[in-house]
Parts: structure tokens; C-alpha cells; sequence
């Protein structure tokens, strides 16, 4: 349960948190559309921009920060091995 | 400041274990496309190039506006605020049929460019591991909807939230998984 205050300061967290994920998305496609003119590779950038919106998503959207840790620590885990393997892939 | 400190799984510990199966199994298809690329990079720059980046960004952004829409919708029920929810998740599963929308005119445009599943490995990758992340977001329009129309009748609320906080899950993790199918398929070089 949490005060009337702490729900507009949730309010304002999931505002703030779609507004940086609109804001990664734009910046991945502007740097891959800029890489793919260059003809250099853009893999690494877009899948480290990737994993950082998947931690803002499972952190705020899906309330993994108000999750038990254990529970936290292996979707952090999780996501930043997945990302380690696909960029060592390409 | 928080008068519960619990931790607590939003939706309860069988959403997140549906979660993790999920994850794991699509992950499972992404390296499995990271790996047949190694193969044959040219082959799968070539098929990168047909695609619209554009769409596919397009598309991230819808789906980030519905999961805010799905995390707005659980704070209004946490606020006994119901025809709120109502509006949230009617909202979030219109981003879903934009979405759908979209990815159908592209389907159509491949399609009408003589590829299927058996062209090569970069499109049968495309379509089939797209093409099960459409029908996840098919299942979310069809959790949402219903999910709104209780949400409106006054069922859930602050004393019975598990219902919304579970299909708001559900919700994010289609999202959360075409965070990386966007940039693994239509940007990464």
C-alpha cells in the first residue's frame, strides 16, 4: 500500500521512464540509420541501447525495483548475459 | 515514501514464472538468429535491407506508449481510480492493433515479394519469430480488452489488483521482447 503522494511520484517515474525509452529508440535508429550510411557496424551500440530499455522496462514498468532481490538480480542477470551473447555473435 | 516495504512480484509469482519460460524460449530464438547471421552475414544484411527500419521503429514506440498506458492502468487501480484503468488498458490495446496494423502491411509487402518461411534462413527467421511475437501481442489486445471491461465494472481495485497487475505483465514482457527483436533484426550490422 502507498501514500496518494508516492502514486503521483509513480506517476511522474513511469512519465519520465517512457520519455527516456522514446528517447533511446530515437537515438538507436539515428545511430544505425548514421552507421548504416558509414558502412561500419552499429551491432554492439543498438543491443547495449536495447538492454538498457529492457532494464527501464522490467525496473519501473514492470516493478522489478519493488520486486524481491533475488527475483531482481536474475532479470538484471539475465538481460545483460543475453546482450553479451547476441553482440559476441555478431 | 512507501508505508509497506515489502517486496512483492507485480501479478504474483505464476505470471513471473510464465515470464521466465517466455524469455528464455524467445531468447533461445535470438541467439539462434545472432548464430545462423555468423554464417552468412551477407545473406542477412541483404535480407536487413528489404526490411523498413522506420516501421520497426515506429512500432517500438507504439508499444512503449501502451506499456506506459498498462503501468498507468496499475496505478490507477492501486488508487481505486477504475474507470481509469478502464481508459489505460483500452488505450494500451489500441497501441496493440496500430502495432498490428503495421506489422500486417509489412508482412504484405514481403509476401508480395515472393518471400516465405523457406526463402532462406534470415526470413524464416523474420517471419516465424515475428510472427510469434504477433500473436503475442494478439493474446494482449485479447487480456486487455476484457481486463478494461471488468476494470469498468468495479471488480478488481486496490483489494483485488492481481487480475491488472498480471495482464500488465503479460504486456511488458511482449514489449520487453520486441525491445530486442527491433534492433537485432532491423538495425544491427
Amino acid at each position: 500500500m502507498t501514500t496518494q503522494s508516492n502514486q503521483r511520484g509513480d506517476a511522474r517515474l513511469l512519465l519520465l521512464c517512457w520519455a527516456t525509452l522514446l528517447a533511446l529508440t530515437a537515438g538507436s535508429f539515428w545511430i544505425a540509420d548514421v552507421d548504416i550510411a558509414a558502412g561500419t557496424a552499429s551491432a554492439g551500440v543498438v543491443l547495449g541501447i536495447a538492454a538498457l530499455k529492457a532494464h527501464l522496462i522490467a525496473g519501473v514498468f514492470m516493478e522489478m525495483l519493488h520486486a524481491p532481490r533475488a527475483w531482481a538480480a536474475a532479470m538484471s542477470t539475465f538481460l545483460v548475459v543475453l546482450t553479451g551473447l547476441l553482440i559476441a555473435l555478431f | 515514501m512507501h508505508l509497506d516495504v515489502r517486496r512483492e512480484l507485480s501479478g504474483g509469482t505464476v505470471i513471473w514464472l510464465f515470464v521466465a519460460v517466455e524469455l528464455l524460449t524467445f531468447s533461445l530464438f535470438f541467439v539462434g538468429f545472432a548464430a545462423a547471421r555468423r554464417s552468412d552475414p551477407a545473406l542477412f544484411l541483404a535480407g536487413q535491407d528489404q526490411l523498413h527500419a522506420l516501421f520497426g521503429a515506429i512500432n517500438t514506440a507504439v508499444l512503449l506508449c501502451g506499456g506506459w498506458l498498462a503501468a498507468r492502468g496499475v496505478l490507477a487501480n492501486r488508487s481505486n481510480e477504475p474507470k481509469t484503468t478502464a481508459r489505460c488498458f483500452i488505450g494500451a490495446a489500441i497501441t496493440g492493433l496500430i502495432f498490428m496494423g503495421i506489422k500486417l502491411y509489412e508482412y504484405s509487402e514481403v509476401f508480395a515479394a515472393g518471400i516465405s518461411l523457406s526463402t532462406n534462413s534470415f526470413w524464416f527467421f523474420y517471419l516465424f519469430v515475428t510472427g510469434l511475437h504477433f500473436l503475442h501481442v494478439l493474446a494482449g489486445v485479447g487480456f486487455l480488452i476484457p481486463t478494461a471491461w471488468h476494470a469498468a465494472q468495479g471488480t478488481y481495485g486496490p483489494d483485488n489488483p492481481s487480475t491488472v497487475e498480471a495482464v500488465a505483465v503479460f504486456w511488458h514482457l511482449v514489449d520487453l521482447i520486441w525491445i530486442f527483436l527491433f534492433p537485432l533484426i532491423y538495425l544491427a550490422r
